[in-house]
């Protein structure tokens, strides 16, 4: 059975207390473990809020204005859905009548007077660690349901250059990332792509591919496209301002890249690269920082690099040795170590402008094809806005996606398109990420979603084990 | 049969004998072995099983280009099935192992956890046949055992996704070049090229085709565009010696040799290269000292011998010819050496030493895997003549 990554999913956590101040340290501590805490002061507000949030505890004063905790735990008895909720207590006055009426009902737990704050979170993440990741959660992993999962997103290919592949889409690929695209004209066959880099420019964004590395029936097709014109592709030389201590390791990178039509221009100190972004910055064509460490120079370095002027501010690539680095259109991580293939491609790929791109997209009036990006997952678990996949390269947080699996053609619309809200790579496997997404439509309820899932899910394991037995 | 990869770290890195423990308990179809000396590399480099390598090294030394040469001459170059473990490589030795395909770099305290996964890989890829890496793998058991067979049908299994995949075309280009159909070779190398100009070992592949079937001026202009990424790569800078001597250019020729020779005298690419110009100036006696110390040596050094001694046997020295195919036969690749057989079967038939021709012959057609027209037509005709012979000598007596 998959554990779902450390991290990966915010807990929501309702308070409900007679006074406001006896929440202050308990909002501090929650907040210390990533939980999202809503406040409540009234037996009232909490339901009305426990029926729209869902929340993964409540923990809840025993007597309150407005009614108790043993009010608040029949309350949500009654709900089909509420009722898995665990309920934490604290016990205040200790009277014989709250004690009775709290040790009839099944609470999760309680504190007898203010609890110690390690005694506090010990008691509240071992509640929550029980639930997984939610109160309303399905295990797919630990059932014999087939979790296999497709996953896919939209793109337009919209042209090449010499070295690369353009697909605008709406989501920014990985260069660690392997997909399979797929044109909805059928004459076109599918291609593969990987080592894939982003661009941005008003319009969205834009995937790019080392055009050497696109395989599969379809590079007949990416063959006979006609190849643009950018200014990055028609250079004679490209510059690249590159900052590394070492003098040596900089005077070979150099030799190395001459072959590949890149001037290096080298700065031995964070300093020196500063002042030559803002001495020259139209002449330079890309940035890339052999290291990036936590120092005064560095704090420096980007500031001075986020007040240059975003139409002239070359793309700028950073080496790092952390696995979770991530990288947007503008700021590349690449691991180190690294392949000179890689190094290349990620340049070649930082040179271009999205701007341009388009501009000589439009000029050579190349309709384009439309194609789907797919790429197999495993659905780990569902819960009550989303739920959990695994895939074989990271997604960028705020992608969207398309989910396919047999369970939700049950539900359809829910899952054509799935908000990517985090990711964690798996510690233990390699090439290996959970994805935490939000499937919850605008104006839907939490407890309406939770409910269309939970019937789809009946219906399916009656459907799955109905074929069986025939 | 268990996969076999071979991680080679001949400068037996201590920080390493935790990781070997682990992944030599790998319980998994795929296996690792170690490999702490060059002799013992080679022998596992002879095994079928086979099919990725790692190595583990701080800088490019001349180990380090032995191993993935090997593996680049027995198997090809299969970048998803090749590795270096190093934390800081400068960037000489990325671009130095960048002409082997080299693009997977790992770092120590992470190799354990990529190198079992580069074995699911290896499991998943080999066995589905829809792959360039499944039919790579026949493609490399074929020549490793002198099967024509299965390299032809390896050979054509690549041939038909060629347009699809690099790795196909270069591979297509390996099975011609292992038939001895080199113009088709070079075709299946520029295919490859075009596709993917980053891919090193298909631009140096279709360099040396492109020599061999006499296109020198693109192999010059191919060549020295390589070299200015890289311009301490021996083995290119010996197909430029032999480049510029064929094009005239003597100065240029003694200019690569003399940048080349700084590098590494002991090469033996540059041994190669000073023999193919000894050749080409019909300079025996030099190239027949220095042949014994040549290594592997590769298509184009095959077919500037078979140049020399067509005209040493027409010239009268057919024996001359004989001695010089027999010592390069001893140091010529694997799958080449059948030529060398047919070489020296052709010098004794002028020599009219007919039953030694049928022995080379005979060897000849051991060392390809099969018959093949020329050969079966020879043998033939050989025969005729050795009885024809043994006639004239009878009436004579």
């Amino acid at each position: 059975m998959t554990t779902i990554a450390k991290g990966l999913i915010q807990h929501t956590v309702v308070i409900l207390v007679a006074k406001k101040e006896r929440a202050i340290t308990m909002e501090a501590l929650l907040s210390k473990i990533s939980c999202r805490v809503i406040t409540t002061l009234s037996l009232y507000d909490a339901l009305k809020t426990i029926s729209q949030e869902m929340p993964h505890l409540v923990i809840a004063d025993s007597e309150l204005p407005d009614g108790s905790a043993a009010n608040l735990y029949d309350r949500l008895e009654a709900h089909p859905i509420l009722k898995k909720i665990p309920i934490l207590v604290t016990i205040l006055k200790k009277t014989k009548e709250e004690l009775q009426a709290i040790s009839k009902r099944k609470f999760a737990g309680f504190f007898l007077g203010i609890p110690e704050p390690k005694q506090f979170l010990v008691k509240t993440l071992e509640i929550l660690s029980n639930t997984k990741t939610s109160p309303f959660f399905l295990d797919l992993d630990s059932t014999e349901a087939d979790a296999r999962l497709n996953v896919s997103f939209s793109g337009r290919v919209i042209g090449r250059t010499e070295d690369q592949l353009m697909i605008r889409s709406g989501a920014d690929v990985d260069a660690n990332a392997s997909l399979v695209c797929v044109p909805s004209d059928v004459k076109y066959s599918p291609i593969l792509v990987k080592s894939g880099n982003n661009m941005k420019d008003d319009e969205g964004i834009i995937n790019t591919f080392p055009i050497g590395k696109v395989a599969g029936k379809g590079r007949l097709w990416v063959d006979k496209m006609p190849s643009l014109k950018t200014a990055a592709s028609s250079a004679q030389k490209r510059t690249l301002l590159y900052y590394d201590p070492s003098i040596e390791r900089a005077v070979q990178l150099a030799e190395v890249l001459k072959g590949f039509e890149i001037e290096l221009n080298h700065a031995q100190t964070l300093n020196r690269a500063a002042s030559a972004l803002k001495s020259k910055p139209d002449s330079l064509g890309c940035i890339f920082l052999y290291e990036l460490m936590n120092d005064a120079s560095s704090i420096e370095w980007k500031k001075i690099y986020d007040t240059s002027p975003q139409g002239t501010r070359p793309p700028m690539i950073i080496g790092t040795t952390s696995l979770n680095s991530r990288s947007s259109a503008e700021t590349k991580y690449i691991q180190k170590p690294f392949g000179l293939g890689p190094l290349i491609e990620t340049l070649e790929s930082c040179f271009e402008r999205a701007e341009d791109v388009t501009n000589e997209v439009n000029k050579s009036g190349y309709a384009g094809i439309d194609v789907q990006y797919q790429a197999p997952g495993k659905l780990i678990c569902l819960d009550e806005i989303g739920g959990v996949f695994q895939v074989k390269f990271p997604l960028v947080p705020g992608s969207k996606v398309k989910l396919n699996h047999a369970l939700f053609k049950l539900i359809p619309n829910d899952f054509d398109e799935v908000l990517v809200a985090n990711i964690v790579k798996e510690p233990n496997m390699v090439d290996t990420w959970q994805i935490r997404f939000e499937a919850l439509k605008a104006g839907t309820s939490k407890t309406k979603h939770w409910e269309k899932i939970s019937k789809a899910w009946d219906l399916y394991i009656k459907t799955n084990q109905a074929s069986e037995a025939s | 049969m268990a996969w076999k990869i071979l991680i080679a770290d001949f400068m037996k890195d201590p920080e390493m004998d935790p990781f070997y423990e682990e992944l030599l308990a790998f319980d998994s179809e795929v296996v690792f072995s170690v490999s702490h000396s060059v002799d013992d590399f080679s022998v596992h480099m002879g095994s079928t099983e086979l099919v990725a390598l790692v190595v583990v090294a701080k800088d490019f030394t001349p180990e380090v280009e032995i191993a993935y040469r090997q593996y680049q001459q027995l198997i090809g170059c299969l970048p998803d099935f090749l590795a270096l473990i190093c934390d800081e490589p400068n960037p000489r030795f990325m671009v130095s192992v960048f002409e082997f395909g080299v693009e997977n770099i790992l770092k120590k305290d992470q190799c354990v956890v990529k190198l079992k996964a580069l074995a699911e890989k290896v499991k998943i890829t080999l066995a589905d046949p829809t792959t360039p890496e499944h039919h790579a793998i026949k493609l490399a058991v074929g020549m490793k055992t002198s099967n024509q067979s299965l390299i032809a049908e390896a050979g054509n299994a690549m041939r038909s996704i060629a347009g699809e995949d690099y790795r196909a075309a270069y591979f297509a280009g390996r099975a011609l070049e292992a038939q001895g159909v080199y113009a088709e070779a070079e075709s299946a190398y520029r295919q490859a090229y075009s596709i993917n100009k980053m891919f090193r070992p298909g631009s140096s592949s279709l360099a040396e085709t492109l020599m061999v079937t006499g296109k020198i001026n693109e192999a010059v202009t191919l060549l020295e565009k390589l070299e200015k990424s890289n311009p301490r790569d021996i083995a290119r800078k010996s197909a430029l010696i032999a480049a510029y001597t064929e094009q005239g250019q003597p100065e240029k020729a003694a200019k690569a040799l003399a940048e080349a020779t700084a590098i590494n005298p002991e090469h033996p690419k540059l041994i190669e290269a000073k023999v193919n110009v000894m050749l080409s100036e019909g300079k025996l006696a030099e190239a027949f000292h220095l042949i014994p110390k040549m290594e592997n040596a590769g298509i184009l050094f095959a077919s500037r011998l078979n140049d020399m001694g067509i005209q040493l046997s027409k010239s009268g020295k057919a024996k001359h010819a004989l001695a010089l195919y027999n010592k390069a036969h001893k140091i010529v690749r694997t799958d080449l050496k059948y030529k060398l057989s047919m070489n020296c079967a052709l010098a004794c038939r002028r020599l009219e030493d007919f039953e030694m021709a049928l022995k080379y012959l005979a060897r000849c057609k051991k060392e390809f895997g099969r018959s093949y027209d020329k050969l079966d037509q020879l043998i033939v005709a050989t025969k005729g003549a050795l009885e024809m012979k043994a006639k004239s000598s009878n009436e004579a007596s």
